[in-house]
């Protein structure tokens, strides 16, 4: 046990005897992902087709579902660097912790997510300041700062947990800073993107309990929280009206757009029964299902492979988690749990999310199917995060019935 | 440094809530999948279908040799989606100004549906109207090519032809009688389509439309404008009310025309009155007063019971006896003794009733039935009436039935095919034909599918006189009231033609019942020509010609020079040969 604490302290020496005992989790895990990063390519391929679309090879970078495929091997190569660098060395450094990247990316993350919303800067689609456009050479690259934010926030509280260690359940220590740097990441996100916000709340929450912060310590949000609430959205009549509406449905132009969306998405999975119609064979994809490429490519799924996708898809998910479990459990440092707990937790909870909304269990919001969606910048970023999560698992204890070597 | 792992539940329950999720969704994913397939598979299925219409066309009607008389032309029809129009007003205006309709009135039809995917707004447009309107900017206007039903020779052969509703469909006429022929069956395809409604792929069962087939007619449409004309004419000089006019070729039994007056557009049929559409020689029962006559006399000759040449008294113009009371001469005429071919020429009714009475009812009224009077004659147009015919039981009161029947009163009322029909029989040898309107039906390659013309045109024919009789009946008898001389019809005389036939001046009978109308007549002519080899039969009857014009109002005065120049225009048309006067008394000696 003593020994096995002093490795805990010195991860770099550690990932060399890892490498003689490789924790099986790390692998499994990069198969998983890697069929799950295959299975999106083919289905938003699939969800992709059209009528009257002429296909232009050369611009191919104009065709969402031609640049998916095109991101598969570029999530691989992230997936595979970030697996193979120690997160010690890229992403947080313990004796400066401050001057770390993960500082420097949630910093930037939340000076991306205050430009977003400078219009001119920002670009909005479907009404909401969310992206950003850049035109490299012929192709247009769309980038969401709330990705990077997403990611970067819930590290950034992993770390920052990490570096307190006890001093966490310190209020001042731990609840404050943390409260303060998560609450402005999730309001700038849930000024355009409530779903996202939520999930980061509720992630970056999960990350301080498990960090130390005293669950007792949140209800000091609860009067924060009633005021701002009276503020922005019972004083603002519109806003007002669109939880009424929301829970009532007075108004129901505000709903019905986002209900036919659930609705077809819904039957499309009911229609493709246990075997699916067969892939490529689905019809609702011709404009029946919005989003069918991004948000909704799991309706697609449903219709084509049936429960059998459906089941394969999410088994898949339940066994990353099952498999991120673990290494939670075996991580060998308190950073290295943490951020195991914080990605787990993201990939996880945004997966429920976005199957809930496409099988009608949740109200709609945009939140994409990790590894699934279309989507190059949040696919890239995803495909970071687990190659984190696999580093982690590198790293990892070896059980200790099992010889060590 | 040490981390305290019981914070680490806090992860592993999110985590395992999160776990629960998605085994949760797996859950409700299966009973989806499983359960609700059905259901949502028919959504899809309704949503999803697009049916793309395939229009044909009807059949055209055509003449025996092949003139268009009812055609289906492309055109184009005005709609709106009402439920995409949001500003009513806007639309109503733009259209009206287009199609020359009323803004107000359409505005408030297209607000008052505006639930409903489609209305009409104008059908059968023109092309520049249907341009105009395709260069509006409205969203929900819409141009619907179809076929619209023309008539190229506008209001002839209306009665024959019927006409259709707006959609094409046969209500009356031919367009009624042949609706199985002319009818299009128009196809559909049942696509999938995406959320555009642009069909995805071929899949789906496509079924092309069928275009109708074409009929063929007897009717020859210089003929039928011959009789329209002279109808015209003839109702307009006499001021009468109305006149119907036939032309049929006794050996075939074809119509070669049939036309009323006034008469209608077929094309603008539904705007007319109902009346004015009735084809009244087919529905119309009337006293055919002494056209009646020579099927009493042909009776007698065919049982036996008079002679041509036998003579007739005729009381001087008052016959009275118990049991059938008095009866007189039209226009107090008196006669004394005629004979049997005499009865007929002067128009006897004391002749005709004394003939009657010799038959007794029984076999006069046997043969009244052979005629095929009192039956529908078959005729392969809709609508056609029975005429009237007492039956047997109910001549009683002695003789009086039996009597008044010999002149065409009382129990018997015809209608105009009836009287032509059963002239014809009296023309061709004694055999009662089936009157034909539809010659054929031809494919819309002009392929035969239905031929009706028999090789033996005579097939089916019940034999109801001799063929003596029947030559009796033309040469000697129906030929002497064309007399040039001293006929009824002298009128209807025409050199090299011996056309033979038989005038009718009937009374109208009041609508009680009780007795007859003042001065209100049906004058009528039935003759056919030439006498030597019957070719055609034609009969004209005029209604209510205007007495007091001092024009006449006899069969003889009003009608028989509507047939004459009729079966002039008919026989030079046909190339029938035209012999001198005492060649055709040779020819006839001969083939006796």
């Amino acid at each position: 046990m003593l020994t096995e604490s002093k490795t805990i302290n010195s991860p770099d020496q550690r990932g060399k005897t890892a490498e003689a005992h490789p924790s099986a989790l790390g692998g499994w895990l990069l198969i998983i992902i890697s069929t799950l990063l295959c299975l999106g390519a083919l289905m938003v391929f699939s969800a992709g087709a059209g009528i009257g679309q002429k296909l232009e090879i050369e611009r191919f970078w104009e065709f969402s579902t031609l640049r998916r495929i095109a991101f598969v091997p570029l999530a691989w190569l992230v997936l595979a660097v970030f697996s193979r660098v120690g997160y010690r060395r890229w992403l947080v450094w313990e004796n400066h912790f401050w001057l770390s990247p993960v500082v420097w990316f949630t910093a930037l993350s939340i000076i991306l997510l205050v430009v977003v919303l400078i219009p001119g800067f920002g670009h909005a689609m479907h009404g909401s300041f969310r992206w950003f456009k850049f035109k490299v050479g012929p192709a247009e690259i769309t980038f969401q700062p709330s990705e990077l934010a997403k990611w970067f926030v819930v590290m950034f509280l992993a770390a920052y947990a990490a570096y307190r260690g006890g001093k966490m359940r310190n209020f001042k220590v731990g609840f404050v800073p943390g409260c303060a740097v998560l609450g402005l990441v999730v309001a700038l996100i849930g000024k355009e993107d409530f779903g996202t916000a939520a999930l980061v709340g509720g992630v970056g929450m999960m990350v301080l309990l498990v960090g130390g912060v005293r669950w007792y310590q949140f209800l000091v949000l609860v009067p924060l929280i009633a005021g701002a609430f009276y503020l922005m959205v019972y004083r603002v009549d519109y806003r007002w009206a669109r939880v009424t509406g929301w829970l009532g449905g007075d108004d129901p132009n505000a709903v019905l757009d986002s209900s036919y969306q659930a609705r077809q998405s819904l039957t499309a999975i009911a229609s493709g029964g246990i075997w699916g119609k067969g892939l490529g064979n689905g019809t609702m994809k011709f404009g029946w299902v919005p989003e069918d490429t991004t948000d909704f490519v799991f309706a697609i799924i449903g219709e084509e492979l049936g429960f059998v996708g459906c089941a394969i898809v999410i088994g898949l998910f339940v066994v990353l988690m099952v498999c991120g479990i673990l290494i939670v459990n075996r991580a060998s440092d308190p950073l290295g749990m943490f951020l195991a707990v914080a990605i787990t937790g993201t990939i996880g909870a945004q997966a429920v999310m976005n199957l809930m909304v496409v099988t009608s269990l949740a109200p709609t919001k945009g939140i994409a199917l990790p590894f699934i969606s279309a989507g190059g910048s949040g696919l890239l970023l995803t495909a970071m995060a687990a190659g984190v999560l696999v580093n982690v698992a590198k790293h990892g204890r070896v059980k200790q019935k099992k010889p060590t070597g | 440094m040490e981390v305290d792992r019981r914070n680490l539940w806090w992860g592993r329950i999110f985590l395992g809530v999160m776990l629960l999720a998605l085994l949760g969704v797996v859950g409700w994913c299966y009973y989806l999948q499983r359960y609700k397939a059905e259901y949502h598979r028919e959504k899809v299925r309704v949503q999803q279908l697009k049916i793309i219409p395939q229009t044909a066309r009807r059949g055209a009607i055509v003449d025996r040799e092949g003139r268009l008389l009812a055609v289906s032309c492309r055109s184009s029809s005005v709609w709106v989606d009402p439920s995409l129009i949001k500003d009513a007003e806007g639309v109503a205006g733009e259209l009206a100004k287009l199609l020359g309709l009323k803004q107000a009135e359409l505005a408030e039809q297209i607000r008052g549906r505006s639930t409903k995917r489609f209305m009409w707004i104008k059908r059968f447009v023109s092309e520049a109207e249907a341009e105009s309107v395709r260069g509006l900017k409205c969203g929900g206007v819409g141009i619907q090519e179809e076929y619209e039903r023309q008539y190229p020779m506008g209001s002839s052969s209306a009665h024959v032809l019927g006409f259709t509703d707006i959609d094409g469909r046969g209500l009356e006429g031919i367009e009624a009688a042949c609706e199985d022929y002319l009818a299009q069956r128009p196809g559909q395809w049942r696509l999938r389509s995406d959320a555009l409604r642009r069909p995805i792929g071929s899949q789906g069962d496509c079924e092309d439309g069928r275009d109708g087939k074409n009929v063929v007619l007897t009717v020859d449409t210089v003929i039928q404008k011959t009789v329209e004309k002279q109808l015209e004419l003839t109702v307009k000089k006499f001021h009468a009310e109305s006149a119907v006019g036939m032309v049929m070729d006794p050996r075939s039994g074809e119509i070669l025309a049939m036309a009323n007056y006034p008469s209608f557009k077929p094309g603008q049929a539904r705007q007319v009155d109902s009346a004015l559409r009735r084809n009244r020689v087919l529905t119309d029962p009337v006293e055919p007063g002494s056209t009646f006559k020579p099927f009493t006399v042909a009776s007698a000759l065919e049982g036996g019971y008079v002679s041509v040449n036998q003579e007739i008294f005729c009381h001087n113009g008052y016959y009275a006896g118990k049991g059938f009371g008095v009866i007189r001469e039209y226009d107090g005429h008196g006669y004394g003794n005629l004979s049997v071919a005499d009865v007929i020429a002067r128009s006897s009714n004391i002749g005709s009733a004394k003939i009657a009475q010799k038959m007794g009812k029984n076999y006069f009224f046997s043969m009244i039935e052979k005629f095929g009077f009192g039956k529908k004659s078959g005729i392969d147009l809709p609508g056609e009436g029975a005429g009237i015919l007492m039956p047997l039981e109910q001549w009683k009161w002695g003789q009086y039935a039996l009597t008044r029947a010999s002149y065409g009163q009382g129990p018997v009322a015809v209608t105009p095919l009836q009287l032509i029909r059963g002239f014809c029989c009296l023309s061709n040898g004694g055999r009662l034909i089936t009157p034909r309107i539809i010659r054929g039906v031809l494919d819309a390659d002009g392929t035969v599918v239905k031929n009706f013309v028999e090789a033996d045109s005579f097939k089916g024919a019940r034999r109801v006189i001799s063929e003596e009789v029947s030559r009796q009946m033309v040469t000697k008898v129906l030929k002497g009231v064309v007399d040039r001389l001293g006929g009824s019809a002298h009128n209807a005389y025409l050199e090299g033609y011996q056309v033979y036939g038989k005038t009718g001046t009937a009374n109208i009978p009041k609508k009680d019942g009780r007795g007859y109308e003042e001065n209100k007549y049906i004058s009528s002519f039935i003759a056919g020509a030439p006498a030597a080899d019957p070719r055609i039969c034609v009969l004209v009857m005029v209604r209510c010609p205007d007495r007091s014009l001092g024009l006449g109002y006899t069969g003889g005065q009003v009608a028989a020079p509507a047939v004459r120049e009729i079966i002039r225009d008919s026989v030079e048309y046909l190339g029938v040969e035209k012999i001198a006067e005492n060649e055709a008394a040779d020819r006839n000696i001969a083939r006796r």
